[in-house]
């Protein structure tokens, strides 16, 4: 099926749009999907200054090492080098949520099979959540979950 | 009968080197120093982009051993001898391992990139954090720096029109599906590309598990589709594969469009032993071999679109030789 956005690409996915309560779809290629997220991305940005420090400060946060800016990356998905994710690293996380639905890696590391930080604290909060359910503090481990979600990758 | 519906299967892992900037670096101490690494495990040849012809860069793409990306990059690849595995230097990101293996393979293929990331890891020092794992210039493809992806037979899914329904289900799992030549392309010859899109918090055994389990799913529904398929016409359906057969086994001329739709027809008939086949992995190498840049290098110059029609009719004598009509 060829993209209904750019309608050159094939789409390889779609996304929903409500307008006045109708749900309605449309197809997209990898591009246009990306393009569409930074739109909405920007557009929250504008609507509830979401990124409030990305519009003053943020234009002007930028990589020490490469001067890749916050807005570049936010507009493109593309960092400059890898001290990027250092430097700028707490303010790229909610883009990095957006495109990943995760912010920590739980895969291999160059030293071993797998991370193990966040094996070790997915398994401690996990305890947590037992321990939580168990006392029905309810409150305490909907928290628990959503941070294991997050570690997890949105998905329990 | 899945090997007919998975045709292959591929690993690549996105890797940086620590401390240098993503883009406009020079790779010849990246490459010089990854053969040095490589040439210890097996026999890989270095193909630089710039000292290739535009023919010999595209006959690599069309046997998915490099990217279009990497020939826009003026990047380089070092290729092993069985084409299994291969290096890409200077794409997008510094260093593109991949490897492809026939069939559903997606553990082995992983098992063996596992080992080889590993010594060129410890030759050069990746980019890596303890958040956001191995660091890649693109965020899409942050973490484990993997995609998995599977590449699919799909006639029957598409004919039926059931194939949209697959994508919305597959897309709903953090999975794309895209042409035969990845982002961007067409589906010609009904063959798909399906991938993960998530490449962070996850792990690579879980990114590997979770696309092999939409494969099946997908395998599944292309068998039942193929059921339908032929219960809704089987004399039509029949005449169809009989007419690609015909056609493909006694043209002159053959455009690349029309050769991919009639060896899907032929490749089903197949499946539905209506056509019988000695050797099925001929037909997969004649799928390669008619491919524009593929076909000119056989012929060892630059062809017209006319003389490749002409040359891609004759190269179909390989169907004459090895499908035959199955007696009733």
């Amino acid at each position: 099926m060829i993209c209904q956005r750019c309608k050159k690409r094939e789409a390889t996915g779609y996304m929903e749009k409500t307008v006045d309560g109708v749900k309605t779809r449309v197809y997209v290629c990898p591009e246009c999907f990306k393009q569409a997220q930074m739109e909405m991305f920007s557009s929250l940005e504008d609507d509830f200054g979401l990124f409030s420090g990305l519009t003053e400060q943020g234009s002007r946060a930028k990589c020490s090492k490469c001067g890749t800016t916050l807005r570049e990356i936010s507009e493109t998905c593309f960092v400059g080098c890898p001290y990027c994710y250092k430097e700028l690293g707490e303010q790229i996380k909610p883009i990095v949520r957006n495109i990943q639905s995760a912010v920590m890696h739980i895969g291999s590391s160059p030293d071993g099979e797998q991370n193990e930080n966040s094996i070790n604290e997915i398994a401690e909060l996990e305890e947590q959540l037992h321990r939580a359910a168990a006392a029905e503090n309810y409150e305490q481990a909907l928290k628990l979950q959503a941070r294991i979600r997050e570690l997890k990758g949105g998905e329990l | 009968m899945e090997r007919g519906i998975i045709l292959s299967s591929r690993v690549r892992l996105a890797r940086n080197i620590d401390g240098l900037p993503f883009k406009g670096i020079n790779i010849s101490p990246i490459s010089a120093k990854a053969m040095e690494v490589l040439r210890t495990q097996g026999s890989y040849t270095v193909y630089p982009m710039t000292a290739l012809s535009p023919l010999e860069q595209t006959r690599l793409v069309e046997r998915h051993l490099i990217s279009n990306e990497l020939i826009d990059c003026g990047g380089l690849a070092i290729i092993r001898s069985d084409n299994k595995i291969s290096i890409m230097i200077g794409e997008e990101d510094h260093i593109r391992e991949q490897c492809i293996l026939s069939g559903l393979q997606l553990k082995e293929a992983y098992g063996e990139l596992k080992y080889i990331d590993k010594t060129l890891c410890d030759a050069m020092g990746f980019a890596y954090d303890q958040n956001y794992g191995y660091l890649t210039s693109c965020l899409t493809n942050v973490g484990t720096g993997m995609r998995a992806s599977v590449m699919m037979f799909l006639p029957a899914l598409t004919l039926t029109g059931s194939l949209n329904r697959c994508i919305s289900g597959v897309t709903r799992l953090n999975m794309a599906v895209r042409g035969v030549y990845g982002e961007g392309s067409k589906a010609e010859g009904y063959v798909y590309q399906i991938s993960n899109q998530k490449t962070l918090g996850i792990t690579e055994n879980d990114i590997v598990a979770s696309v092999e389990n939409v494969v099946n799913h997908i395998v599944e529904s292309e068998l039942r589709a193929r059921e339908a398929l032929m219960q809704s016409d089987p004399a039509g359906l029949k005449d169809r594969i009989l007419r690609s057969y015909g056609i493909l086994t006694n043209c002159y001329m053959i455009t690349k469009s029309e050769f991919m739709e009639l060896i899907a027809f032929v490749k089903l008939g197949i499946y539905y032993n209506i056509l019988e086949c000695s050797d099925p992995s001929e037909l997969d190498d004649l799928i390669i071999d008619i491919q524009p840049a593929s076909l000119c290098l056989k012929k060892g110059r630059r062809l017209d679109g006319g003389e490749r029609d002409k040359v891609r009719a004759s190269m179909c004598d390989v169907i004459k030789q090895t499908v035959n009509i199955k007696e009733d």
